[in-house]
């Protein structure tokens, strides 16, 4: 837990603000991901149903961002609502399962869904390679993923949200900060785009600009 | 009430919270009467109790205000005191099934209704019944003497029949048998216990006849099953999907029967969903076991479809960025009237669609939709965003506030608008239900799944998972009793026109998306290169081939790609007419040389051959701007607008009559199918070559503007099939104010419609004085259909086709509204009024126009104008 001794500031509204995604094909544990990362955060209530509980502050580097994650798990089959939910994330971890190949030929398609609805030609994503732990069950190799990752040109990262967890905060940690190296032309970004009124709303919110 | 914990009471096989409930008493009344209990029961409240241990004292509500104490002044008695009450939090299936018999022997309603709504996710049903029955049996032996056995052999009788009437389910299986019900037929008989077998008997028949109709999946409503049932025809819609894309007509007023009848089948299709369906551990495997989660699927079928359709509907036609701001627009009006119905489902389903990338990149067109529609749109959506600020999302707020409410606190403008129709008068008691959108509820469930183990340190069942997983399930039952309060009957025709609706999947339609409007960054290269968009945009730097190869593979066309090479990305608009008009073996040759208005005379024939003969005469008057005045083939042509208002069609005679969603009014041409399959090649191309005319460079931009208004009128009379003959002035002015619209290509709103006040002539109207009624006149509205709209609203009773509309002139003339124009067109803008101001009058004898439709200008016809005038001034400052 890298925010164990320290409190987040006071005054949060100053903090970058990071809307992240969850995404990858139905049953690879992105649920489990998402809430091994959460859980720990509320302790001894944790109630899933809350959508404020998927907010949290974190030190990251020495710097105070806060997430927010958006996790579908249970939805991928309303094929309409995927590219909804992308249009609103900055950064995305893309999830895969090592032990389901299908779900790693979805990842791919996935990025390029992403790539899509940003009209961008790179976009700050994660590839996640979870459930690691099943080795025995294990059908995607380690060099298979990286593989593609490099073919993507996007990081690479091994999860397990079984106890031990694996990588689970260094995951969302580091999609953090690719999202931060990623250069901020959103605004330019949306602005060509403000004759849609979805994103026009979100421009004027604009909130996560800062960063 | 006053509980408190106490703590938990560990066992080897069960863990139980302990409460402390504090009771207070009071005397009771005597001894007849009915104890009162102020405990809460929950449904499944039958229990028959047993009058012989009636307490003494009956328990109150400790938090009431004692308002009785007058009455138990009398008596000494008991006050209050603490009960212990155990709440099973862990245990192994035998102590959770015992559980169902409460302390008190009774059967635990709580316990039930958590127990049964989650079970299947430790252990299975004939299990469960396995535990109940042997308990029964068990005490059969100590029955004798026992009060207590007996209550618990009640209780436990009470449970099966409960159980067999909530989840019948259960109690199926997919080989014939069904063991359970046998075994329990078979406890019946030795229990004698009569009520029970007959319950299962009867189970066993509807269990059996289902099988026989191919098990529980295909009991499940289905749309597309339904329209295959009713022994309906498919060749009364086109093959080509380019022709059922039609169906979708935004001329038509029927958003709110498509909403309704979307909602009943997104109803029907909810109440029958087994809620532990989606329970977090089942719905996850449903990729391994798909068959445990049908009624889930189902539901999510039903929403993709809808969805597809929406975003099939906007991309496949091919027509002007105004046409399908219309199509978004009626989309956004439909999905409003969702809203009003609260139907959650369909209304993502349709918002989600406006966003998908295929439709939401499509710039022109939403810059072509008006503001209103664009702010309704955003407001619908903002129902589903979550909140930046981290708030609640609003979706659930606005489920819990009226999710389970008898009315909507949204008005329907539409269907006040609409109350006339007859069809939808049952909503107006406004007994409204609500459907949910199901996917967040299984996220919330996964998540629960997800976050809670399945077993305690101690390997235990944890049951307190269920009760959390309950929760949301509850909610959900809940939304389902409130769904069975939609009373909207089935409309038989929709089915078939919602299931023929063309449907492709998210792709097909991002790929006809990139045909309309191609990606802004191909025109300068350095940019295309950098995109590593590859496997949809991957030949993006000439996408021209591609719009070729899918514009073929969808539509049939015998195009050849070399053609289509020939134009990458630049060239003039000419050679590019030139080389799709080659492409598809037909030409259009009054485009390719005509640059003015007037489309010259050689080139019309030639035309009208590709399209057939019913396009001859149109495209002579029309175009030619020919003398008005009907054309024999006009009437018919009126058919697909009108529909609603013209007699029921020669359709085939099992379709009940004054449905929106005949085939035969949607497709009246059944003896000229391929032709109008032609017309819309035509329009296929003539679209095309002026898009690309857009998309070429400068230079050629005279030209195009120039070809534009012959265009536009083109597309316009393909796209809205109004074959009208019109007075040349205003055609020449709708014309031009068409062009420069289409010319810079983001015009915002323009006016869709004018709105009328329709006042009655002399000889019509009632001694009680001036009436108004205001009507919508939108592009594509029909003369007859008009008139008739104008005699439903004024009440009259008659024969339309004995009026005729009139519109008073600013300048105090009249003028007579043609039998066959476009009446949008046709009327002369009035600058002095916000509404046109029109005049529904009886034809003389012979029931035509005398002379044509010149604005005339007698007398007696002035001085009754500045009659009329004056009243509608003053009904409008009353008003406006």
């Amino acid at each position: 837990m890298s925010n164990g001794g320290k409190r987040p500031p006071e005054d949060d509204s100053k903090l970058p603000y990071y809307k992240l995604v969850v995404i990858g094909d139905g049953g690879v544990g992105k649920s489990s991901l998402t809430i091994q990362f959460f859980q720990k955060q509320f302790v001894d209530y944790y109630d899933p149903t809350i959508e404020d509980q998927y907010i949290q502050h974190c030190e990251i580097d020495g710097n105070w961002v806060i997430m927010d994650v958006l996790d579908t798990a249970g939805q991928e089959e309303f094929s309409a609502m995927r590219e909804q939910y992308i249009r609103g994330g900055r950064g995305f971890l893309l999830v895969f399962s090592v032990t389901e190949r299908k779900s790693f030929e979805e990842a791919h398609k996935l990025y390029n869904q992403v790539l899509r609805v940003k009209d961008r030609s790179e976009y700050p994503v994660l590839l996640v390679a979870n459930k690691v732990d099943l080795i025995n069950q294990r059908v995607v190799s380690e060099q298979e993923g990286r593989e593609l990752a490099a073919q993507l040109k996007l990081m690479y990262i091994e999860t397990s949200a079984k106890e031990p967890p694996v990588n689970v905060d260094a995951a969302f940690h580091e999609l953090v900060r690719i999202v931060r190296s990623f250069p901020s032309d959103e605004g330019d970004h949306e602005a060509s785009m403000a004759s849609v009124p979805r994103t026009k709303k979100r421009k004027d919110k604009g909130k996560c600009l800062i960063s | 009430m006053a509980t408190r914990y106490w703590g938990d009471e560990k066992h080897p096989d069960a863990i139980y919270a302990v409460y402390l409930r504090k009771v207070r008493y009071v005397p009771p009344q005597g001894y007849e009467g009915v104890p009162q209990y102020h405990m809460q029961y929950f449904t499944f409240d039958k229990i028959t109790r047993n009058f012989s241990r009636l307490p003494r004292y009956r328990a109150i509500d400790p938090d009431r205000p004692k308002t009785e104490s007058s009455e138990m002044s009398g008596a000494d008695h008991l006050e209050w005191e603490s009960v212990k009450e155990k709440l099973i939090k862990a245990g192994t299936v035998e102590r959770l099934v015992e559980c169902l018999v409460g302390s008190d022997d009774m059967m635990d309603s709580r316990h039930f209704n958590v127990f049964f709504a989650t079970y299947r996710s430790f252990t299975d049903s004939a299990i469960v019944l396995d535990c109940l029955l042997r308990r029964y049996e068990t005490l059969e032996n100590e029955v004798n003497g026992s009060t207590s056995a007996l209550l618990v052999q009640n209780s436990i009788r009470q449970i099966v029949m409960c159980w067999l009437e909530t989840y019948p389910e259960d109690f199926y299986d997919s080989d014939k048998d069904f063991a359970m019900l046998s075994s329990l037929l078979d406890f019946g008989g030795r229990n004698k216990l009569t009520e029970l077998r007959a319950k299962a008997r009867k189970q066993r028949e509807v269990f059996k006849r289902i099988y026989d109709e191919g098990g529980m999946q295909a009991a499940l409503p289905s749309l597309g099953q339904y329209v295959a049932d009713m022994g309906f025809d498919p060749s009364d819609y086109p093959n080509n999907i380019k022709e059922r894309v039609k169906m979708f007509d935004v001329g038509k007023e029927n958003c709110v029967q498509i909403a309704e009848q979307l909602t009943f089948w997104d109803a029907a299709l909810f109440k029958e969903l087994l809620i532990h369906q989606c329970q977090g551990c089942v719905w996850s495997k449903r990729r391994t076991a798909g068959e445990r989660v049908y009624t889930v699927k189902a539901t999510i079928e039903q929403f993709n479809s809808v969805s597809q359709r929406v975003m099939t509907s906007i991309v496949l036609p091919d027509c002007r960025p105004e046409y399908r701001a219309k199509i978004i627009s009626k989309w956004i009006d439909i999905a409003r009237e969702l809203r009003a119905l609260k139907n959650f489902s369909s209304l993502k389903a349709v918002l989600s669609s406006l966003q998908s990338e295929p439709v939401h990149r499509l710039k022109s067109a939403w810059n072509s939709v008006p503001n209103r529609s664009i702010s309704q749109f955003r407001e619908l959506s903002s129902i589903y965003e979550t909140d930046e600020d981290g708030d609640q999302g609003n979706a659930r707020k606005i489920l819990e506030q009226e999710g389970t409410a008898k009315s909507s606190p949204l008005r329907r403008p539409q269907l006040i608008q609409n109350c006339r129709r007859t069809k939808s008068d049952v909503n107006l008691a406004e007994c409204q239900g609500t459907v949910p959108y199901l996917g967040n509820f299984l996220t919330d469930l996964a998540m629960v799944d997800e976050s809670t183990p399945d077993y305690t340190p101690e390997n235990l069942i944890n049951f307190e998972k269920r009760r959390k997983e309950f929760e949301v399930l509850a909610k959900l039952r809940l939304f389902q009793s409130a769904a069975r309060a939609y009373n909207i009957p089935m409309d038989r025709m929709f089915c078939a026109w919602f299931f023929f609706l063309p449907c492709l999947d998210e792709n097909e339609c991002f790929n006809r998306s990139l045909e309309i409007e191609k990606p802004p960054m191909h025109s300068t290269p350095d940019l295309s290169s950098s995109r590593i968009n590859s496997s949809m945009l991957s030949n993006g730097s000439q996408s021209t081939p591609v719009k070729n190869s899918t514009l073929s593979r969808l539509f049939n066309s015998s195009r050849t790609s070399e053609d289509s090479g020939s134009h990458n990305g630049n060239g003039t608009w000419h050679q590019h007419s030139h080389s799709y008009s080659s492409s598809t073996n037909s030409q259009i040759p009054s485009i390719n040389t005509g640059s003015s208005l007037n489309i010259s005379d050689g080139g019309v024939p030639q035309h009208s051959r590709d399209s057939g003969l019913q396009c001859e005469d149109w495209i002579d008057g029309r175009l030619d701007g020919g003398p008005p005045g009907p054309v024999p083939l006009s009437g018919t042509s009126t058919l697909p607008r009108g529909s609603n208002t013209n007699t029921p069609s020669s359709a085939n005679a099992s379709w009940t009559g004054g449905s929106e969603f005949t085939p035969s009014s949607l497709f009246p041409y059944s003896h000229s199918r391929s032709k109008s399959g032609e017309s819309s090649l035509q329009e296929v191309k003539t679209s095309m070559s002026t898009r690309a005319s857009a998309d070429g460079t400068s230079g050629t931009q005279s030209l195009s503007r120039s070809a534009t208004p012959i265009r536009t009128r083109l597309a316009e009379v393909f796209d809205s099939k109004v074959f009208s003959h019109q007075k040349k002035g205003s055609d020449a002015s709708s014309c031009s104010s068409s062009s420069s619209l289409s010319a810079n290509g983001n015009s915002q709103a323009q006016n869709s419609f004018y709105l009328a006040r329709v006042g009655l002539d002399d000889d019509l109207q009632n001694t009680d004085g001036a009436n108004y009624k205001c009507i919508k006149i939108e592009n594509g509205d029909r003369m007859p259909q008009l008139v008739a709209r104008a005699l439903e609203k004024h009440l009259i009773e008659d024969d339309k086709n004995t009026y005729l509309l009139v519109q008073l002139l600013p300048r105090g003339g009249e003028f007579v509204l043609p039998d066959n124009c476009n009446p949008f067109y046709a009327m002369a803008p009035d600058p002095t009024s916000p509404m046109l101001n029109l005049l529904l009058r009886k034809r003389d004898g012979n029931g035509t126009i005398e002379g044509g439709a010149s604005p005339q200008l007698g007398p007696s016809a002035k001085k009754l104008n500045r009659m009329k005038r004056t009243n509608l001034l003053r009904w409008s400052s009353g008003y406006l």
